[in-house]
Parts: C-alpha cells; sequence; structure tokens
C-alpha cells in the first residue's frame, strides 16, 4: 500500500483538566513517504504527540489525518501505523519469528504467506535465520532490529518511532540510524520519529519538527535550525551559544557589541541576534563587523578550541580551530561574518512554519 | 474508550460482592445476632445481654488469655525460630536447597495434619513418651509431663511454631537472597564487623517481610479452630472453639453469645493488627 | 562447628513429626511402648483406594469443591488484582483494605452470622454453598498475587499489539494472558490449596454433610482409629507437597506471592 500524507491539525492533549496541556495546539504536515523528526527535550509533549497519532491516546481537541480521512475514530488496531518504542516490547513468551509475524497473525495472514513474510523482513533487517531465537537471546540491538521488522511486516503506510535506539550504545546507534535508513527507503513508508537527540534528528530526517513545551517551535529542513533558525529557542537548542538582544534599525543590529551588519531581510524593531560559535573568527585586525575584546577562556575540545571572548559586558562563544593560539587575558577581535548573524523577533510571536523549508 | 473511573469499576465489582457480602454483610449479621436480632424469628428484641454474659463467663475470661498467650507465644517462637533458620540456612555452603525443601516441607501440609502428628508425637503414649521410656526415664504413659490437653496449650503451639516457622523462614529467604551479600561485602570494605552487618545491612532488609508474616502468623493462630480442639483442653478452650460450641448448642437461646464471641475474636485480632502495625511502621523505619 | 550442628537441629526438629503419621499409616498393632509398629498392615493405604470406604467419595468432594473454588476466585480476583496493581484512584488503598481484609481476619469469626442465612436459602450442607464460603479466604490471595503481577506488568506490550493490530479481546489472549501466566498459575495453585485444607468454615457451612477429607480426617482422629487417620492425613498432604514442589520454582519475585502459604 502506498504510504500517506498525515496531517495533524490543532491536535491538543491534556492530562489534568487544569493543567497544561502535554500537546498543545499542534499543526504538523507529514509528506507521503517523508521522514520527520519530532524533536525536543524529555517532557516536551513529543511521545504524547506519537501515541495521538497512534491511537493510544485520544486527543481533546483537534485531528489526525491520513491521506483526506480522519482517523480520529479508529483504535490503534485498525489504523494503518506501525510503532517502535525505546524498549523492544518483545512479547517475551514468543520467538522471534512468531514476534515479527505477530501483526500478520492478527490480520488472520495464512501462516506459508506469514512465514514467507517474516523471512524476507528479517532478512531486511540483517537477522536472517534468527527466527527460531528466544528473544532474551538477542542483544540489544538486535532486538530493536526485530522490533523495527515487526512493526514494518504489516506494510503499515505510518510508521512511529519512540526514541528507538536511545538505549543503545554510541556505535551501535550509528549503525541502527544506517540501517533504519536504508529499511526506510526500501519499505517507503512515512515515518515520524521521536528524539531528544539533534545530531540523530538531523542525521535521518528529512524535516524536524522542535517541540517545546507541548508546541511545534519551528518545522523546517535541518539546515534551516543552524543557518536560519526561527526563534531564540530553536537556535540554542541547535548549539548557536550567542544569542544577544538588540534593535535592528535600518538593516542594522544595534546591541551592547555596537552596530552590526546582519544577513538581509532583518525587519526593523527588537530581536535577537542569533550566531553560533563555529561562525565567529578570532582576528588581529579592524575590520567592519569586527568586535574587541579579552580572551576569559579557551579549553581544547579535540576538534576545536572553545574561547570565551569578553566585550564590555557581553560574553561571546567562539570555537577557534586549534591551528590558532589564543592567549588567555590578551585581548582580542571576534569577526562576525555578516551572513552568519541572523536576528529573531523579541518575543515569540507564536509558533513558525520555517516558511518554503516545511516541504522538501 | 470505557471512561477510566467506570473501567475501574467494573474491574472491582466481582470481588467487591463476593468480600462485601460474604466479609462485611457476614460481619454486620454477625453484630446484629450478637445484639439480640434472630433472623426468621418474631418476638426478638436488641439487648446486650450476650456481651454481659460472657463478659462475666469465668470460662470466657479463661479463654481470652489462653488465645492470646497461644498466640503470642507461638508467634514470637515462629518469628526468632525462623528468622534464625533462614539466617542459618543462606549461610550453608552444602546442602543449601536440600535444608530450603526441608523447611519448606511443613508449609502445604494442612494444619489439622499437623494438629494429628503432635498428637502422635507428644501425647502421653505418643513417640517422644515412648522414647522416655526405652531411655529409663519414665515407666508408664501417666509419668510423661502432659503436652497435649494440657493447660498451657505445648502442642497447640508446637503445631503453630512447627508450620510457620517454615512460613517466616521462607518469605525471610527470599528477601535475602536478593543481593544481600554483595551488600555484606560492601559494608565490610567500610568497616563493619558481623553484628553492624546484621544491623544495618540484614535486618533492615529483611524487617518488612518479618513484620508482615510475624502479623499473619499471629492472626492466624489467633482465630484457628481446629488446631486447639484437637490438641487442646475442652475447658479453657481458645475463643473460637468455644464461639463454635456455643454456636452448636441446641438450645438457641445461646446464639448470641456465640456472635458476641465472633465480633470479640474479630474486634480483638482487628485491634491486634492495627496497634502492630502502628509500631511495627514504626519499628521497620528505626532500623533502616 | 556450630553450623552443622544447627543445620542438623533444624532438620530433625522439622521431620521429626512426620515420623510417628508415616509410622502409624502402615502400621498393623503399634502398642505403647513400642517405638516401632510391631505388626505392618497395608489396611491404611488400602482405605485409600477401597471404593467402599468414605475416603474416595470425600477426596471426589475435596477435588470438586477446591476446581470450583479455584476457577472462580480467579475469575473473581485477578480483575480486581488488574484494577489495583495498574491504576491509582481515589479510595484506592480503602479498597485495598477491604479486598485484604478476609486474608487476615479470621473466616470463623466473621462468617458464623451467616450460616443461619445459607440454611435459610438452602444453601447450607450444599457444596455450593461451601464453595461460595471457600472465596472468602481464596479471592483476596488471587487479588494480592495478581495485583502485584500487573504492578510489574509493562503496559507497553498491550499498546504494541494494539498498535500491531490486535483488538481488546486478542490483546488480553494473546500477550496480557501469556505475560501473566506464572502469576496466575501460582495463585491458582494456592488458592486450590486453600481450599483443599480448609475446615472449619466447610464444617460451619457444609454442617457435616460435605464431607471433604479434612473433615473425614477430623472423624477418623476422633474415631481414635489412628492408622486411618494417618493414612489420610498422608493423602491429604501429598498433593499439597506435591503442588508446591512443582510451582515454588515459579513463584514471582518479592514475597508478596509467598504470604498465601501463610494460611494453609
Amino acid at each position: 500500500m502506498p504510504p500517506e500524507t498525515v496531517t495533524l491539525s490543532g491536535l491538543t492533549k491534556r492530562f489534568t483538566p487544569a493543567g497544561r496541556p502535554a500537546v498543545d495546539d499542534v499543526s504538523l504536515e507529514l509528506p507521503s513517504g517523508s521522514v520527520t523528526a519530532l524533536l525536543g527535550p524529555s517532557g516536551c509533549g513529543k511521545s504524547t504527540t506519537l501515541n495521538l497519532v497512534a491511537g493510544l491516546l485520544s486527543p481533546d481537541a483537534g485531528d489526525v489525518r491520513f491521506g483526506d480521512r480522519s482517523v480520529l475514530g479508529l483504535p490503534p488496531e485498525h489504523r494503518p501505523v506501525a510503532m517502535v518504542s525505546q524498549r523492544a516490547l518483545l512479547f517475551p513468551h514468543l520467538d522471534v519469528a512468531e514476534n515479527v509475524g505477530f501483526g500478520l497473525r492478527m490480520r488472520r495472514v495464512p501462516r506459508r504467506e506469514r512465514r514467507h513474510r517474516v523471512e524476507g523482513m528479517l532478512e531486511l533487517v540483517e537477522l536472517a535465520g534468527y527466527g527460531g531465537r528466544r528473544v532474551h537471546e538477542l542483544s540489544g540491538g538486535q532486538e530493536q532490529r526485530v522490533a523495527l521488522a515487526r512493526a514494518l511486516v504489516t506494510d503499515p503506510r505510518v510508521l512511529l518511532l519512540d526514541e528507538p535506539f536511545s538505549q543503545l550504545d554510541a556505535t551501535l546507534r550509528g549503525r541502527m540510524r544506517a540501517l533504519l535508513r536504508h529499511v526506510q527507503r526500501q519499505v517507503s513508508v512515512t515515518t515520524l520519529f521521536v528524539t531528544h537527540d539533534q545530531l540523530e534528528a538531523v542525521e535521518l530526517a528529512d524535516t524536524v519538527a522542535l517541540m517545546l513545551d507541548g508546541r511545534i517551535e519551528q518545522h523546517a529542513r535541518p539546515r534551516t535550525f543552524y543557518e536560519r533558525p526561527a526563534t531564540a529557542a530553536a537556535a540554542a537548542f541547535f548549539g548557536a551559544r550567542n544569542i544577544l538582544p538588540g534593535t535592528v534599525v535600518d538593516g542594522r543590529f544595534d546591541c551592547g557589541l555596537g552596530s552590526l551588519v546582519v544577513a538581509d531581510g532583518a525587519p526593523d524593531g527588537p530581536g535577537h541576534l542569533v550566531v553560533r560559535p563555529e561562525s565567529l573568527r578570532l582576528t588581529e585586525g579592524a575590520a567592519r563587523n569586527t568586535v574587541h575584546g579579552t580572551v576569559t577562556s579557551a579549553d581544547y575540545r579535540g576538534t576545536y578550541i572553545a574561547v570565551t571572548v569578553t566585550v564590555g559586558d557581553t560574553a561571546l562563544h567562539v570555537s577557534a580551530p586549534t591551528s590558532v593560539s589564543v592567549p588567555v587575558g590578551g585581548p582580542i577581535g571576534v569577526h562576525l561574518p555578516p551572513h552568519t548573524c541572523t536576528v529573531v523577533p523579541a518575543a515569540r510571536a507564536g509558533r513558525q512554519e520555517g516558511g518554503d523549508h516545511a516541504t522538501p | 474508550m470505557t471512561p477510566r473511573p467506570v473501567r475501574i469499576g467494573l474491574l472491582l465489582a466481582p470481588a467487591l460482592t463476593v468480600v462485601g457480602a460474604l466479609f462485611l454483610g457476614g460481619f454486620a449479621l454477625g453484630v446484629a445476632q450478637s445484639l439480640g436480632y434472630l433472623p426468621f424469628l418474631d418476638g426478638w428484641t436488641w439487648s446486650v445481654d450476650a456481651y454481659r454474659s460472657i463478659w462475666a463467663d469465668p470460662a470466657v475470661r479463661a479463654s481470652v488469655a489462653l488465645t492470646f498467650r497461644v498466640a503470642v507465644v507461638s508467634t514470637v517462637l515462629a518469628t526468632v525460630l525462623g528468622v534464625a533458620a533462614a539466617l542459618l540456612i543462606h549461610r550453608l555452603r552444602t546442602a543449601r536447597r536440600l535444608v530450603t525443601a526441608v523447611l519448606a516441607s511443613t508449609l502445604p501440609v494442612p494444619h489439622l495434619v499437623g494438629a494429628l502428628a503432635m498428637l502422635l508425637l507428644l501425647s502421653p503414649s505418643g513417640l517422644l513418651s515412648r522414647v522416655a521410656y526405652s531411655a529409663g526415664i519414665t515407666d508408664a504413659p501417666a509419668d510423661f509431663p502432659a503436652l497435649t490437653a494440657d493447660e498451657f496449650g505445648v502442642a497447640i503451639i508446637a503445631e503453630y511454631v512447627w508450620k510457620e516457622t517454615a512460613f517466616v523462614g521462607i518469605v525471610v529467604l527470599a528477601t535475602l537472597s536478593a543481593g544481600v551479600d554483595e551488600l555484606e561485602t560492601a559494608a565490610r570494605t567500610l568497616g563493619a564487623g558481623p553484628w553492624q552487618r546484621f544491623r544495618h545491612v540484614v535486618l533492615p532488609l529483611i524487617a518488612p517481610g518479618v513484620a508482615a508474616t510475624s502479623l499473619l502468623v499471629f492472626a492466624f493462630t489467633f482465630g484457628s479452630y481446629e488446631v486447639p480442639l484437637l490438641l487442646g483442653r475442652p475447658f479453657p478452650a481458645t475463643l473460637p472453639v468455644v464461639a463454635l460450641q456455643y454456636h452448636q448448642d441446641v438450645d438457641l437461646g445461646s446464639r448470641p453469645q456465640a456472635m458476641a464471641l465472633a465480633v470479640v475474636i474479630a474486634v480483638l485480632v482487628g485491634a491486634v493488627v492495627l496497634a502492630y502495625m502502628a509500631t511495627v511502621d514504626r519499628f521497620v523505619r528505626r532500623v533502616r | 562447628m556450630r553450623r552443622p550442628l544447627a543445620t542438623w537441629v533444624l532438620v530433625v526438629g522439622v521431620l521429626l513429626p512426620f515420623v510417628p503419621l508415616a509410622g502409624w499409616a502402615v502400621s498393623g498393632r503399634w502398642e505403647y511402648p513400642a517405638l516401632v509398629p510391631q505388626q505392618l498392615s497395608g489396611r491404611g493405604l488400602g482405605l485409600l483406594t477401597d471404593p467402599g470406604s468414605r475416603v474416595l467419595s470425600g477426596l471426589l468432594t475435596s477435588l470438586t469443591i477446591g476446581v470450583v473454588v479455584t476457577v472462580l476466585a480467579l475469575l473473581v480476583g485477578t480483575p480486581a488484582g488488574r484494577a489495583l496493581g495498574l491504576y491509582t484512584f481515589r479510595g484506592k488503598r480503602g479498597v485495598q483494605f477491604l479486598v485484604l481484609a478476609p486474608a487476615i481476619v479470621p473466616g470463623l469469626a466473621v462468617l458464623l452470622g451467616t450460616q443461619v442465612f445459607f440454611l435459610r436459602y438452602g444453601l447450607a450442607d450444599t457444596v455450593a454453598g461451601v464453595v461460595l464460603v471457600h472465596l472468602v479466604p481464596t479471592v483476596p490471595y488471587v487479588t494480592l498475587v495478581t495485583a502485584s503481577a500487573f504492578a510489574n506488568l509493562d503496559v507497553g506490550y498491550e499498546d504494541q499489539a494494539r498498535v500491531l493490530g490486535a483488538g481488546p479481546a486478542r490483546v488480553f489472549v494473546h500477550v496480557t494472558l501469556p505475560l501473566l501466566r506464572p502469576a496466575l498459575v501460582v495463585a491458582g495453585f494456592f488458592a486450590f490449596l486453600i481450599s483443599w485444607s480448609e475446615y472449619v468454615l466447610t464444617l460451619l457451612i457444609g454442617g457435616g454433610t460435605v464431607q471433604t477429607l479434612p473433615l473425614l480426617l477430623f472423624a477418623f482422629v476422633r474415631g481414635a482409629d489412628l492408622t486411618e487417620a494417618a493414612a489420610v492425613a498422608l493423602l491429604l498432604s501429598a498433593p499439597p507437597l506435591v503442588l508446591v514442589g512443582l510451582v515454588v520454582r515459579h513463584l514471582p519475585r518479592g514475597h508478596g506471592p509467598l504470604i498465601g502459604l501463610g494460611r494453609l
């Protein structure tokens, strides 16, 4: 079956009648066959959103549509979704093949076809021949691959992943991501996955929806979060450590550092200047957009040196190449390349769709 | 989806019906009948005569004393011996499984069987008395000290201790096996001696289990019927035996006394349980 | 060297009471002061297989009541275990207390008042009436064991099965039931054993008409035929010993499930 476009509109869910909603007016469009990461810190409502799409929870307001059909009235077992969660949740009383075939059995697929499809799926997740194993004999990575096979064997049109690799070690996590991307292309399924790891989101997803406090902060391509974050919070989540308050006047940004040239298109008015540590350049000379201060710390970090430069009462974080020598306590210039200086509105005026970037 | 409160209500309904009707209902009916209510008969009146009459009855007073004594002595002995047995078995290096199985073998044996076994062991013509004769200590059954149908209730206590020691011991063993050795080793590296390790590592771990089991042992030994009936004296008998004696009396006029005794048993057990829970709770917290 | 001595004291102390029991069961004559039976006889054990004796019918009655009580106690107690193990709700402590109270308060003390009603409504002296009162000590135990099993049950498994296409009924059959099987087996075995060992409640409601094995044993002890009594006592102890031996390995962690042993 072809993958479905999934549309969430105005989705809201409260767990306590008086409290803040866990999911607050969330609208998202997941194009057919795309991979979308739902990124956010723990407790931001991303898993709740996933459960709303799966049908394990019902929303207080809003709609979930697969294609042009609302699925709100459907219980989880009647939605064309599959889910893989943080814990593999393999049924301990069944062996690997029986686990993978569980969904087919529930759909009363004949035994022979079931076996055939289970074998094919185990092969796809590189576990051919593991069908007869007991689930407690599997390693963590194998468990998650079986869980993935179990989810995909029923040809779901929507695949939901809830931090599927977060309990694996770093090396294994990398291999699992590669496998997931490979499998996802093979079976072509609209995929929504929840993660708190921005690198994982960037590596796997076509688009990333950043969720903070139950709301979508920004939904855009991964690049956009680095180059054109929509809000200060989004910029901070993605590691833009320099966020300075100020005002835009005639395309220039006035702040504690003086008047700076910034990237085009900044509207006049109060705002925040956002610039990543790796965009800044240490310099000796005095050029345009260069400020002068004192080096207060310089820490070796393997691939770069984390430098803090104090300018007046503002601290700038700079990632300098390891080849330069940085004298702590000495004077230094910091160049802010204008095209890397993004200005975001001061007050977060609602949620922002990343404009042209939301649809790949 | 069914709303949550409805779902919880439906899940609880069968059990609450059984417990509500038979347990609470039964207790309420017992209280009513102890106050003079005679179901399906005319001409009854409310009164507290039954309580007055059992209060005045020296047999009942003796029975209360006996019941408490048997229950308290049995509980203390079973608890101490059970904990000791568990600690002993836990430290065994060989045959640990075998000794555990031996200890546990009394658990599933019905108390009635235990009572018969004690009768055959402790009565004047029982096995111990025969051993005493063979050893030249006694010359006749009458020389052997009365251990069954005696005033103190030795055989009753022996039966309870025999079975409940295993109960306490097995529960304590279950709590001990969960990593206690590593904790003791850790305490050792921190300089704790044997007594300190018991007091600060082992005791806090086993205390909740010991508290719960000893409470159950007390409640059981207080309310049990068949063991004192077989191994005790007809006078004074323990409270449950007396209650059923009254109940089986052909004269329906003694029914209220039977019910009053049942209510007294339930209230005494309830009161002891509550008092025990309060003090033991404090004890369990203090040893931690 | 104190440890081996203590171990021997323990082993002898536990096993000693079984000795005269076993001796009497196979003795034909064993008079004071003989230390061993003067004459061995198969009379006691033969009684157990003699269709003419009351033992076989007593065995059948005990088994019937035990099985029916076990099934009913599981059906009644397990849903309550789910409610108490999985959910938090207002009044939960009260419900817990109420459901578990019959495991502590002596059954005789609360059921004495019901006997006249069982009599009036034709349930006294019947197997049905005895089954009903046996639910009082067994349901709390089933609830206790299943509640701790449900508390440890990862509802993620049930959610996962839903997403994989199983409706509520099939989730229960294919996922919940297999996951709970160890707890249900243990709860069922102990419900059976509690019913199997019960004496005074059977006497109270069965009135001596419903002759289970414990009632029969009591009659034999009172009848002073110690060979008969010892043989029936062994018959009464054998199934529990075998059953507990079988399930003891499968006991779930924690001492909650063991508490039922104190009721036997």
